[in-house]
């Protein structure tokens, strides 16, 4: 089976890209060197398929066969080095090659997402993207970025570049793009005038803290309340800090109808001119009256970088986004001090992350290497885990059924799922800066909330969305959607191999939840397939024998991809 | 595609209602709801922040110059038609206009559907409300010595306030333990229809301890393709079975997780099917609403209370959200549509209300996270406080302004800074009255407002 499965994929070493540097050794060739033999690299022990399988749940858009198999093989360490050093997806030049030849859509640059992570080689980089998108949120829903694909690509590069570089950085970027001014209204923010009555913008100096740096109130490093529930800033904070983000539009002029022709995909530019001059104040730092606007912008981002706040508010949300919705604090603070020292130890005694606070690569092993993260589920209380929204549930389905050359713009169904007939999500188009759902959601009514337990994103699956996401599966998986093009890839599957052991209802269910669940099915679960199969005979005659294999192995997949055994994660 | 098996789906949500034991209330209360008839509280909310200011306008000459010295300039980004110069006013017919002396007031030239309710009585304008701990003016805020409300100026925080009276993280909101005493005086045999959520947001204004919201989606009924289509089973049998693993009824599941996906699913598809069923058959209503996003939702409203005897209700309360309104730049251009939006779609909700010959049963009140500064920063304004909200419905004393609307000008008793207005209506002085109309008694009212005493009387709302 597994070699069956392994002839199609087109990337077989895909999570390898180096070669394991096994062979550490001095060589014979190194007479320059007075050093000794370098160190051996830390070993990367091989894991279990199922663990392998829970890896990739967290670190990719989802597992396929061949992925579980060079993962389990080459060890959880090493799938992560190799997966550093895979070069970036860029969306940019797509996006540019169809503005070239005149066939620029306005969801172009977002819907080429859904290819990436359904077919691309950076997976846990454009995770990474995923999640970054979730937290320092810009949305096509906007009036004006949604005519401006060009500019969203240049955001999404941002995200894609700086994904395991530092948040220091990653801050300056998007506080610098056009994409950002345009989002939160900061664009051609004017000094304050009070001839006029006019006061600089508030939008971006207040989300810029509640939502990207520091939050509202006070915080261990842990991710638990300082006592006392202090709030973190006030509205003088924001009237302050506002003041440092003015004088920022595009080159071409400040007034919208100077703008250039590339206004919306370079970083902004300063005019002076147009820069607060006065005293800016806020959180206990004061930048001096006249201090230019790019000092004043550094000075600011620098403040707020490092305010203890920043690598408990990150790195739960992070935690949130790839693993389970209630860490325990203890592993908060974990990520926290990874974020913090910048560093961090592997399991294999392996350090990565470049030491500077505000490491990403760093934080982001914290998340996956972190004891909780790793355990085996029956371990865990039944408190850990999370919900996963419809999209990844979606892209593991097309990705562990080895979608070959994966094509959205094919599929008028992915054109635009925010509805709740369809996913009730959409990447990069949240309704508003908040994203699809908050991270304290509380599900009224639920086992989780009568626990104090957070799941955000119940707050995207719920009773008007819960029938859409089935009718989505279903259409997807009958291959009933409908394509632009019959002749063109779209997300539709090959079920050849799997329809020659339909007959063999073990063999099947083998197959499937080898790549849908780690192996494994509750025994509700798998009863109700079993039976639903053992009443959907194979025929003899060879019409009807294709369609009944065919029928089992779509109403096998879409009973599994509906289960709760598949939409949870733990 | 095989026909709805009717009596199959309601017995299924029948049974799905027995489950829901109705807890027993220590208060002693639970029976003083007065269920008779129907009644239904639509909760019409402007997500961003919806500026008042920009809403209910001056008309009389000097309180209108006052305004233009602080607007005056910014006023000259409208367009022609949605200008705000004096003579694009046109004066509301105030009926207890003698509470404000000389002033006169005006609303926006874009919400021409809502003057004409206004004018005829039936909608009413509650000023300057807000969330206040106590009552609180600019002195007492200064000095500290009035505790301030929770997480000023920030929306989510903002919107769960008036939603659940509690900052972000609140399980329970108003509208929800509204419908919890309804419930538990037995005003609907089938409770999954009581809360009914229009749209995308997710919210907890409609989450009580028995109560929840039933979201509808923007396009009305789904279909259940895995039920109603034969994609993948022919056989109706099969497709039942299908069903029941959709449903997944399984007491062996641990993860809480797992349990509550399962229980989301199993009401998604128990009230889609009776929900479905109730409008199989029926017939759409001749009153026309406008194409927009809003338009749409509300028509959805209408059409669900239109089925009220069908889904087997008495009293029920929708919650419908509209976004857009966060106005920092472009507030010249994108507020007049939406006023000229949200203006269209309330007037034909409230003719669809008439057209069912129940517009006296129905009332639709507003709410928003809060107003906006009166100075503007530019080409937009920025987070204030209280706001003006809107109650329209046929049992409402309308063409008339509750409570007060603070004059266009800066550091007044009510001003925090800037136009930012400290509230001089509570929230529970708001949403008390609402509850009162749709039938609780007023211990009820109480255990649902408690804070309600600390401040004067109620907004006398209704004739």
């Amino acid at each position: 089976m597994r070699s069956g499965w392994l002839k199609r994929g087109l990337s077989v070493l895909f999570w390898l890209s180096i070669a394991s540097c096994g062979g550490g050794g001095g060589g014979d060739d190194d007479t320059s060197s007075s050093s000794p033999n370098p160190p051996q690299p830390p070993a990367s022990p091989p894991v279990t398929t199922a663990a392998a399988s829970r890896f990739l749940v967290q670190a990719s858009f989802g597992p396929s066969p061949a992925t579980i198999n060079q993962v389990a093989a080459a060890g959880l360490e090493d799938s992560f080095l190799s997966q550093l050093s895979e070069p970036a997806t860029l969306y940019m030049p797509a996006v540019k090659a169809l503005e070239a030849n005149g066939n620029l859509h306005p969801s172009s640059a977002i819907n080429s997402f859904w290819d990436s992570a359904a077919g691309g080689r950076d997976q846990l980089r454009q995770r990474m993207v995923y999640a970054l998108s979730q937290i320092l949120v810009i949305s096509a829903e906007d009036g004006f970025l949604q005519g401006q694909p060009v500019s969203q690509a240049y955001y999404m590069d941002i995200l894609s570049r700086n994904a395991f570089g530092n948040y220091r950085d990653l801050l300056e970027e998007i506080t610098y793009s056009p994409t950002m001014g345009v989002y939160l209204t900061y664009i051609r923010n004017e000094k304050g005038d009070p001839a006029r009555g006019n006061m600089p913008d508030e939008n971006y100096a207040r989300e810029i803290m509640q939502l990207f740096t520091i939050g509202l109130v006070e915080l261990n490093n842990d991710g638990t309340r300082r006592a006392g529930d202090i709030e973190t800033y006030d509205q003088d904070d924001v009237t302050g800090l506002a003041r440092v983000f003015t004088g920022l539009s595009h080159p071409g002029g400040f007034a919208e109808r100077n703008a250039a022709a590339n206004a919306y995909e370079v970083p902004m530019i300063i005019y002076d001119n147009a820069h607060s001059e006065l005293e800016k104040s806020f959180l206990g730092l004061t930048i001096p009256a006249g201090t230019d606007a790019a000092t004043s912008i550094d000075m600011a981002l620098d403040h707020l970088f490092e305010h203890p706040n920043v690598g408990p508010f990150i790195g739960r949300q992070l935690i949130q986004r790839f693993v389970t919705s209630n860490p325990e604090p203890a592993y908060v603070g974990r990520v926290a001090t990874a974020f913090n020292t910048g560093e961090y130890l592997l399991p294999n005694g392996q350090r990565v992350g470049a030491g500077r606070r505000g490491d990403l690569t760093a934080t982001l092993a914290a998340v996956l290497f972190d004891q909780n993260a790793r355990r085996d589920p029956d371990l865990a209380p039944n408190t850990f885990g999370k919900v996963r929204e419809p999209v990844l549930r979606f892209l593991h389905w097309a990705r562990a059924l080895e979608i070959a050359d994966p094509n959205s713009r094919n599929e008028s169904l992915l054109d635009d799922t925010t509805g709740q007939s369809s996913f009730a999500q959409h990447p990069f188009r949240a309704d508003s800066v908040f994203n699809f759902y908050r991270p304290n959601f509380v599900a009224p009514g639920s086992d989780t909330a009568a626990q104090d337990l957070v799941s955000p994103e119940l707050g995207i699956v719920h009773e008007a969305s819960a029938i859409g996401y089935m009718n989505m599966m279903m259409q997807f998986t009958t291959l009933r959607t409908p394509n632009w093009n019959q002749n063109l890839s779209g997300f539709d599957p090959d079920y050849t191999e799997l329809m020659a052991v339909a007959d063999d209802i073990d063999e099947l269910l083998s197959q499937l939840t080898f790549v849908l669940t780690h192996g494994e099915l509750s025994n509700t679960t798998r009863q109700r397939i079993v039976s639903m199969l053992e009443e959907t005979p194979i025929r003899t005659t060879p019409n009807e024998e294709i369609q009944t294999r065919r029928r089992r192995v779509q109403l096998a997949i879409f009973m599994i991809v509906t289960s709760p055994d598949f939409a949870i994660q733990r | 595609m095989t026909k709805l098996n009717r009596r199959l789906f309601l017995s299924a949500a029948g049974a799905t209602a027995a489950t829901g034991i109705l807890p027993r209330f220590a208060s002693g209360t639970a029976q003083a709801a007065n269920t008779s008839g129907y009644r239904a509280l639509v909760c019409l909310f402007f997500a961003g922040g919806l500026d008042g200011h920009d809403c209910v306008l001056p008309y009389d000459l000097s309180s209108y110059d006052q305004l233009t010295n602080i607007r005056g300039n910014y006023f000259n980004n409208y367009s022609t038609s949605d200008s705000r110069a004096r003579s694009n006013l046109t004066p509301l017919n105030v009926r207890n206009a003698s509470n404000f002396g000389t002033r006169q007031f005006a609303f926006s030239p874009n919400m021409e559907g809502m003057r004409d309710l206004f004018d005829q009585g039936r909608l009413a304008v509650v000023g300057n409300v807000g969330p206040l701990e106590n009552p609180m003016n600019r002195e007492t805020y200064l000095n500290g010595s009035v505790q301030r409300p929770p997480r000023l100026f920030s929306h989510n925080d903002q919107r769960s306030i008036w939603r659940s009276l509690e900052p972000e993280g609140a399980r329970l909101g108003w509208g929800g333990q509204i419908a919890d005493l309804m419930l538990e005086a037995n005003a609907n045999p089938e409770p999954a229809f009581t809360c009914i959520s229009v749209g995308n947001t997710p919210n907890t204004f409609l989450s009580g301890n028995m109560a929840r919201a039933y979201k509808v989606g923007s396009e009305g009924v789904i279909r259940n393709l895995a039920v109603e289509s034969t994609f993948l089973l022919f056989d109706e049998q099969k497709r039942e079975n299908l069903r029941q693993h959709l449903r997944d009824v399984s007491t062996s599941r641990q993860n809480l997780f797992e349990r509550d996906f399962a229980a989301t699913n199993r009401r998604a598809i128990d009230a889609n099917g009776s929900f479905a069923s109730a409008f199989t058959g029926g017939s759409p209503l001749n009153t026309s609403f406008p194409e927009s996003r809003l338009g749409q939702d509300l028509a959805t409203v209408a059409n669900v209370i239109n089925r009220r005897i069908d889904l087997n209700v008495s009293r029920q309360i929708f919650y419908v959200g509209v976004g857009g309104f966060d106005t920092h730049s472009r507030q010249a251009i994108d507020l007049p549509r939406l006023q000229d939006k949200f203006s269209d779609a309330i007037r034909s909700f409230y003719l669809a209300t008439e057209e069912m010959g129940i517009a006296q049963d129905v009332t639709l009140f507003t709410m928003s996270d809060f107003g906006r500064g009166l100075v503007a920063n530019g080409d937009g304004t920025d987070h204030g406080w209280g706001n003006h909200q809107y109650v329209v419905g046929g049992a409402v004393d309308g063409g008339r302004i509750i409570g007060d609307v603070p004059s266009p000008t800066l550091e007044h008793s009510q001003d925090v800074g800037r136009g930012q207005l400290i509230p001089t209506t509570s929230i529970e002085q708001f949403a008390a009255p609402l509850a009162r109309w749709f039938g609780l008694s007023g211990s009820e009212v109480n255990s649902v407002f408690p804070s309600l005493n600390r401040f004067g009387p109620e907004a006398d709302i209704f004739v």
